[in-house]
């Protein structure tokens, strides 16, 4: 196991490598450069000596692959620099944002599970009766609905009906825990309905997959619990395809959810993924490039391990 | 979606009246999978409406009427209109066409390029599956709003651009290839059975498809 793991920490590493220069040269692709962008408004100083300047000071002028074996050599060190367009340190930009993004993140996961687990459960146990049908009915809506349309909703309903209005300023969580659950709830209510939505198909389909394997008929022949059956037998089991759904779901939802985050007035790194492309701030781009393509490896990792830790048939080598 | 469901029935259906046979095929579909038969309709209501736009469209999508902005539904403008006057109604209706380009292109293409590479790369095995796997990992931990900007700064805005950008991050080669691989699985420690359903991740990155972001 052991073994293992420090295997699959070590494949990170090219996986890593690609997405860094995939990152890399696709920004360079881009047509458009931050220099220019920056003095687009103001005329007066855009003279060919000002803009120059400008890129020399931002290492803009030294050959690509210089530029790039520079950048190679930070991330080594886990030194992402500067800001291009603010000129704050990257971690300094990313910090705040990415704790907001996570908490998000880590709120719709709650919600998606504590919703898909049961109701999928419940569809497959009663399948083809009208629980089944009503489930399959709200999951496929919460496919079809997007979450920032249920999130205006969510806001226009709570103001018409409570006169309530969620906090829209964003709040630490450990400043002040009310506040910040107060806005953050509704995001993850609206995001997690359409997380939940992917995962209760899943669970459903995987438990009727399971239900029908020799071993659970066996189970109940030996006259074991119903509910043993479902909880220890099946249940455990038909988790594995469910847990790599959430995984994706929740990798996709750390740097993912740009809409929504602008219903919302938060600032994630959605809106900050937008923003950075927008300036075309390479330095930014690609440190969140590297942040959320590591987030989504990391998970995976995680998934794996909880399968052989779920399912002790699945030995790694 | 339903699995080892009785699919002989309908093939059991008399061959006496095949004239009938092709509407007793439907009648049958409808009366066995309800919700499917409900998600044809709801899908080929969609190619209609966007087929027969300028038909059924009461106005021009893009034609405003400064009178009338931001109107509350009336019986000129069924959904009202929007902050330039343009009826919304139309506008949908419009829409679906749009709707439905990107949604069946971004499905039939990442899904087809997808199989082919899934397939291609668990049967080939060893170094070639590492190598496949190792890039679809790549593509697949790139964030994908990124792509689709990237994709829509170097090549422009415009529907075919928008259908690369979204089906470049299609993970049905994913799909494919661990189908194949749980096939090959159980071929090896039972009699075959083809549960490998890469079709209903279709569906679904179709769905994702028009609700994500």
């Amino acid at each position: 196991m052991t073994k293992y793991i420090v295997k699959r920490l070590l494949l990170m590493i090219p996986t890593l490598l690609g997405v860094a220069v995939l990152i890399f040269f696709l920004m360079r692709v881009v047509p458009g450069d931050i220099v220019e962008l920056r003095f687009s408004g103001e005329s007066a100083y855009a003279s060919k000596e000002n803009l120059d300047k400008e890129r020399a000071r931002l290492g803009l002028d030294k050959p690509v692959w210089q530029q790039f074996v520079s950048w190679m050599g930070g991330l080594v060190r886990l030194d992402f620099g500067t800001s291009m367009w603010t000129g704050a340190p990257i971690t300094e930009e990313i910090r705040l944002r990415f704790a907001l993004s996570l908490q998000l993140a880590i709120m719709a996961t709650i919600v998606a599970v504590l919703l898909a687990i049961p109701l999928g459960v419940i569809a497959a146990l009663r399948q083809d009766t009208w629980i089944d049908y009503a489930v399959r009915v709200i999951s496929i809506a919460g496919l079809a609905t997007p979450s920032f349309w249920l999130g205006i909703v969510f806001i226009l309903g709570l103001l018409i009906i409570f006169k309530w209005l969620p906090p829209m300023v964003y709040t630490p969580f450990w400043t002040d825990p009310v506040q910040n659950l107060a806005q953050l709830i509704w995001p993850a209510l609206a995001v997690g309905y359409r997380y939940s939505a992917v995962a209760t198909r899943m669970t459903r389909s995987a438990m009727l997959e399971v239900l029908r394997e020799d071993y659970i008929r066996t189970a109940r022949a030996k006259g074991v619990w119903e509910k043993l059956i479902l909880s220890r037998h099946a249940l455990k089991n038909a988790m594995l395809p469910v847990l790599t759904v959430i995984a994706l779901e929740f990798a996709f939802l750390i740097g993912g959810l740009v809409v929504t985050e602008q219903v919302f007035n938060l600032n994630g790194l959605g809106m900050l993924f937008v923003e950075a492309v927008g300036h075309r701030d390479y330095t930014l781009t690609q440190a969140l490039v590297m942040l959320v393509a590591f987030v989504f490896i990391f998970v995976n990792f995680l998934v794996d391990l909880a399968y052989a830790w779920i399912d002790p048939r699945i030995r790694f080598r | 979606m339903a699995i080892g469901r009785p699919v002989e029935a309908v093939a059991d259906i008399p061959e006496a009246a095949p004239r009938r046979r092709w509407l007793a095929v439907v009648g049958e579909f409808c009366r066995q999978r309800p919700l499917g038969a409900l998600g044809a309709a709801v899908v080929a209501v969609n190619i209609l409406v966007g087929l027969g736009a300028n038909v059924i469209a009461p106005y021009d999508p893009v034609a405003t009427d400064y009178g009338a902005m931001l109107a509350r539904p009336t019986t000129a403008h069924w959904l009202g209109t929007d902050a330039f006057g343009r009826d919304v109604l139309s506008r949908i209706i419009y829409g679906s066409r749009t709707a439905m380009l990107v949604g069946f292109a971004c499905a039939f293409i990442g899904a087809t390029v997808g199989a082919v590479i899934g397939v291609a790369s668990a049967y080939f095995a060893g170094k070639v599956d590492l190598l496949v796997q190792r890039v679809m990992d790549i593509f697949l931990a790139f964030p994908l709003i990124i792509l689709a900007l990237a994709v829509v700064s170097i090549l422009g805005t415009g529907i075919q651009n928008v259908i690369v950008a979204i089906a470049i991050p299609d993970d049905s080669a994913r799909r494919a290839r661990g189908a194949v691989e749980r096939a090959w699985r159980s071929a090896r420690c039972r009699t075959w059975t083809p549960r490998a359903r890469p079709a209903s991740g279709t569906g679904a990155s179709f769905c994702a498809t028009c609700s994500r972001t």
